[in-house]
């Protein structure tokens, strides 16, 4: 699976890679990242852009993450293409996420 | 079925376009899952728009998942058997699903969505599908279960259509 998990100055960046978060991956990208997360560091940062298609497993997934995150470290997300956007909005998960916006020309969500 | 015939009965075809359709049948396994929605999206590409596709991607993914997750009859039996028919029309995607898994409990038809503070990690697939879809209707006869629904061309949440 295509994930990769930088160091950045201020935060660490999670980039998943493939084109498509479901219930065929899902598990493998949590048990992916968690190590990584799990311990006391920076806030972390995942960017979505790469991918096209989110059902509720992957939702779930991202949900896990940021729930295994120790007390004071910050998740946001970054990147939504439409329909990730669309699975975050109906089930209102985007009200416990804080979402990056890419740039401040970037009209509507 | 194999004497799939063309024409239709109300010979109201004239002057429209011709019907999409994509059927497949195959055990219910998050693999089968995926390569199925990915050959449903090569086959509708340039027939519907990338909303109406998104939307019916999300419906199948939540309901097949479902079957792949919950369907098996016992722990030592195969999966469910699972027919999908997708077919294109004027106001949206018809789709159909059946399979011979365990019986469907009908109180998913009218799921809520699970409470964001509680930071559900599932329970949302029952709700997405009803919340995306029209007409879904669900029996079961023969042990087999039978959903059928419409993927409307304008989606259903006014406000969404910025």
């Amino acid at each position: 699976m295509n994930v990769t998990i930088e160091d950045q100055t201020d935060h660490i960046l999670v980039r998943m890679g493939e084109r498509r978060l479901d219930a065929a991956i899902a598990g493998e990208f949590k048990d992916t990242v968690r190590p990584h997360i799990v311990a006391d560091g920076p806030d972390l940062v995942l960017d979505l852009s790469a991918v096209e298609f989110l059902d509720s497993s992957g939702l779930g997934a991202v949900i896990a993450l940021k729930k295994a995150l120790p007390e004071g470290r910050r998740m946001t997300l970054c990147g939504l293409t439409p329909n990730v956007e669309r699975v975050f909005r109906l089930t209102r998960m985007d009200q416990i996420f804080d979402v990056a916006i890419p740039n401040a020309g970037d009209v509507g969500r | 079925m194999r004497d799939k015939r063309r024409r239709g009965t109300d010979g109201s075809r004239a002057g429209t376009p011709p019907l999409v359709i994509f059927t497949r049948s195959f055990r219910a396994l998050p693999g089968t899952v995926r390569d199925t929605l990915i050959a449903l999206r090569e086959r509708l590409h340039g027939h519907i728009s990338n909303d109406l596709m998104g939307r019916a991607e999300l419906v199948l993914a939540e309901l097949l998942n479902n079957i792949a997750q919950h369907g098996r009859p016992n722990r030592d039996g195969p999966m469910p058997l699972v027919h999908l028919s997708v077919v294109a029309r004027s106001d949206g995607l018809s789709c159909s699903v059946s399979d011979n898994g365990r019986l469907l409990p009908t109180i998913c038809l009218n799921s809520q969505p699970p409470e964001p503070s509680g930071y559900p990690e599932g329970g949302f697939g029952w709700f997405l599908i009803g919340h995306l879809t029209q007409s879904l209707a669900y029996f079961r006869e023969d042990e087999q279960n039978y959903v059928a629904f419409t993927v409307p061309l304008a989606t259903p949440d006014p406000q969404i259509h910025l």
